[in-house]
């Protein structure tokens, strides 16, 4: 029984961490640069819910409305004004130039978190809080099951997005080859500033999915960041379906393993699957492809 | 419709265009010849617009087009298929076809272009849903030049198509070359095979080491010594 309902809870959070590693997998995926600050822009997107809900008494899935546009737009910007001139600048320097912008940009948010909000952990009580819905002999927490089929849901919308739209096959082309859809007529740069909204905006949606049973302070975004990392290299790198399976793997790892042994014994674990996987099977666990062409 | 005015190109210090001018007249098959190393992607990559030239300009239907981004010019009709055909690997010979048709004005020809497409390339019709890493050699020329159709060009611009491929399939791409000029779209061949370009083009230039050497109409270029030595190997 305590296995079962760690299969659940691994599940529940499972969802959650899926849409989290997309928020880092499109914009690594598309511009091949690694966002070191997805946890830092997630842990902003957390403030902004906690807000909305405790002073404007939002419901916490309507935040979602004002995070996913808010960090949308603010990615959009940061990768028009700042990335893609550092991109252009930097050449065959681009990627590691622009993991160390996110990295400093990241502590500059969390930083500013620190002065507004101090260093005390808070978090947002809302209707949800506390409740939880029995399914035979198991329990899963309300807030937990909305979050995540509201995850589940995004992450399939974002596939039909990259795979069927004429904008999402656009951004994957550019991912590919970005000279030659420049060739094409598409605007590449656009393409960049287009994924990396959606890689914020995504960050924002994790955020109000979250807020209604985690625990705010200014430094969890490093642990996030690790954690959406982990996931994107298991499940494979700038690929939907591979974020929700790796997404659902590493819940599941650290659920079960944190029922049978302890929850410190799991993120160890988690941390080693990561450095095993990148040694054996670098374009990730959940991946077809054998090498990359 | 395209002219080119003293095109130098540098990367870093080296001069890899020095001065090359050439002109494509509406309904053309130009051939741009040249051994390795002379210039000849760098040239068709600045007319593209991605390189940008030190000094020279690029007239394309009577526009100044040297500082225009080079996916603007892809939507005036200026299409490019690169060397080495660069598909996206990762799409099917399908996907890849809609990318080419991205753009609005093409989009809205997309269905008789594919049609057309499946018409002048019947394998690609069989290889649709076929990813593109996954296809031979000649298919990929096929399909590139296919995307490049679908890009509803006004002047086409292929890079070496003939490269890695087996003669008889070199013989077909240049036949369907021919074909797709008959219809109405001007070409400026890049090639390093001068018998069959020479075969299939109106006039060519030849140059080295990024600079003009030799101009002319097919025939001439067919009955000149130098590049008879040069290239032919007579």
């Amino acid at each position: 029984m305590l296995v079962l309902q760690a299969i659940l809870d691994g599940i529940l959070l499972g969802g959650v961490y899926s849409t989290l590693a997309l928020g880092l997998s499109i914009a690594y995926g598309v511009m091949h640069i690694i966002n070191w600050s997805t946890g830092q822009t997630l842990v902003a997107g957390l403030y902004i819910a906690y807000i909305l809900v405790t002073k404007h008494n939002m419901d916490p899935y309507v935040t979602i409305l004002f995070t996913f546009t808010i960090l949308g737009a603010f990615g959009f910007l940061m990768q028009k004004t700042m990335i893609n001139r550092i991109i252009e600048r930097s050449g065959y320097r681009a990627g590691p130039n622009v993991l160390l912008f996110t990295a400093g940009y990241g502590y500059v948010v969390t930083s500013i978190l620190e002065m507004i909000f101090g260093t005390l952990s808070v978090s947002a009580t809302t209707r949800y809080t506390g409740k939880s819905l029995a399914i035979g002999p198991l329990y899963a927490p309300v807030p937990k099951l909305i979050s995540c089929i509201i995850a589940v849901v995004a992450t399939a919308i974002v596939y039909f997005f990259m795979h069927k739209s004429e904008l999402g096959r656009a951004i994957r082309a550019t991912s590919q080859d970005r000279n030659t859809t420049r060739l094409m007529g598409i605007n590449s740069k656009l393409m960049y500033c287009i994924g990396f909204a959606i890689s914020f905006a995504l960050l924002g949606l994790t955020a109000s999915l979250l807020v209604p049973y985690y625990p705010i302070t200014p430094y969890i975004g490093t642990s996030f960041s690790f954690k959406a990392l982990i996931i994107v290299v298991i499940g494979g790198v700038g690929n939907v379906k591979g974020a929700i399976y790796g997404g659902m793997f590493i819940g599941l790892v650290e659920k079960i393993l944190g029922s049978l042994v302890s929850d410190s014994f799991a993120q160890v674990m988690v941390f080693c699957l990561f450095i095993i996987v990148l040694l054996v099977k670098p374009e990730g666990l959940m991946s077809k492809r054998t090498s990359k062409a | 419709m395209l002219k080119l005015n003293n095109l130098h190109v540098n990367y870093g210090s080296f001069e890899a265009l020095n001065g090359v001018s050439l002109e494509v007249n509406k309904g053309e098959i130009v051939v741009l010849l040249g051994s390795n190393g002379a210039g000849k992607t760098t040239t068709i990559n600045t007319i593209s617009g991605l390189l940008k030239p030190k000094k020279g300009s690029i007239i394309f239907n009577g526009q100044d087009i040297t500082s225009m981004p080079a996916y603007k010019r892809a939507r005036l009709g200026l299409v490019q298929v690169p060397e080495g055909r660069k598909l996206f690997p990762e799409m099917s010979v399908y996907e890849n076809l809609l990318v080419g048709s991205y753009v609005k004005v093409a989009r809205t020809k997309r269905k008789e272009n594919l049609e057309l497409c499946f018409e002048i390339f019947p394998k690609m019709y069989e290889r649709r849903n076929q990813l593109t890493g996954s296809l031979s050699g000649g298919e990929r020329q096929m399909c590139a030049v296919c995307r490049a159709l679908m890009q509803c060009p006004v002047l086409l611009m292929l890079d070496e198509p003939s490269l890695g491929l087996a003669p008889i399939i070199v013989y077909s791409v240049f036949e369907s070359i021919q074909r797709i000029n008959k219809m109405g779209v001007t070409v400026l061949l890049v090639e390093q095979n001068v018998h069959e370009s020479l075969r299939i083009a109106d006039r060519g230039y030849v140059i080295e080491t990024g600079q003009n050497v030799i101009s002319g109409t097919a025939s001439e270029l067919r009955g000149n010594e130098e590049l008879q030595r040069a290239y032919l190997g007579i």
